[in-house]
């Protein structure tokens, strides 16, 4: 019997988050193109960018006529966290050379979140499920672009939710020991708190330091490393 | 824009290999769980409190399934039929 390898199980596994997904991957080429973006820049920048947030962003701003830096300095609020994820995949997964190169380019929330879960120490399931993503992400996009319109939204049908469950289920398995449940909670906690102030991406990163840092202050109290 | 993303995500992966200990080791442990609980509360909240309830449901029901059966799947895929359900049954 010939064992799966980490590649095609991390790929497998993205495949039910591909529900909740792929539709917005649609919908921004839909908005792209309704920016007046052409069907070449709305697929290129999925292709080159592949980040969601970042690219319902950038849309937006391009139609209110924004500039350069503006996108620019957006994209940094918005992709900040990626910047723990590689912390945290480094640390745990030992990934060099040219995996290294194409892992950061396929490094999104849904991929780290399934790598940390089951695949950590194997850079193939990282690999494996961020490419799966980024061809949904990227098939969806064509979709989306040649229909320019006439797509349901899927936040009118629900199918947004699956992005929030995702995590839900992502942390269930790391929610063992009492300071974690301690960090969950403040981070829940915070982001409440500051995303009105701060809006949403930059109080994720906030509230996800905050809690993670008083976590790590807190932790031998608790008993236990978080 | 592209620039920016890659370098962001390349930049976390490009540290050292060495395992972190101490404070730090723990604080870079307890990251995925704190960002994990902020993306499910940044994205929870639905479009009236109702909705919200609903979808809060939904979030107990995978978060319930998952530490019950340990199916990642399973759990995802009750938690939104419920909330498909309830907004089919109840009204969106």
């Amino acid at each position: 019997m010939v064992a799966t390898s980490a590649f095609a199980l991390g790929f497998r596994a993205m495949l039910p988050l591909l529900l909740g997904v792929a539709p917005f991957g649609a919908i921004y080429a839909v908005s792209a193109r309704a920016a007046g973006m052409s069907l070449f820049d709305t697929q290129l920048m999925s292709l080159a960018l592949f980040a969601g947030g970042a690219q319902f962003a950038a849309v937006g701003l391009v139609a209110s006529g924004a500039g350069g830096l503006e996108l620019v300095l957006s994209t940094l609020l918005i992709n900040f966290r990626h910047l723990l994820y590689g912390v945290v995949v480094r640390t745990t997964t030992p990934i060099t050379g040219v995996r290294r190169l194409v892992a950061a380019h396929l490094l999104t929330d849904e991929a780290f979140g399934l790598h940390v879960i089951h695949g950590r120490g194997r850079p193939g399931y990282l690999l494996g499920a961020g490419l799966c993503l980024f061809l949904a992400w990227n098939a969806a996009t064509l979709v989306g672009a040649l229909l320019a319109g006439g797509f349901p939204d899927p936040r009118r049908i629900g199918l947004d939710l699956i992005f929030p469950l995702t995590f839900v289920a992502l942390a269930v398995p790391l929610l063992r020991q009492r300071v974690s449940w301690l960090v969950a909670v403040l981070a829940g906690g915070a982001t409440l708190l500051l995303t009105p102030r701060l809006g949403s991406s930059v109080a994720i990163v906030c509230a996800a330091l905050l809690a993670a840092g008083i976590g790590a202050l807190l932790a031998p109290r608790c008993g236990r490393r978080g | 824009m592209a620039a920016v993303t890659y370098g962001i995500r390349l930049w976390g992966l490009m540290l050292p290999g060495a395992r972190l200990t101490g404070p730090l080791g723990r604080f870079v442990a307890l990251i995925p769980v704190a960002v994990f609980a902020a993306l499910v509360v940044g994205g929870l909240p639905g479009g009236d409190w109702v909705d919200s309830g609903w979808r809060l449901s939904a979030a107990l029901v995978t978060g319930g399934l998952v530490w019950w059966r340990g199916s990642f799947s399973f759990g995802l895929m009750a938690g939104l039929g419920l909330y498909l359900l309830l907004r089919g049954a109840l009204g969106a």
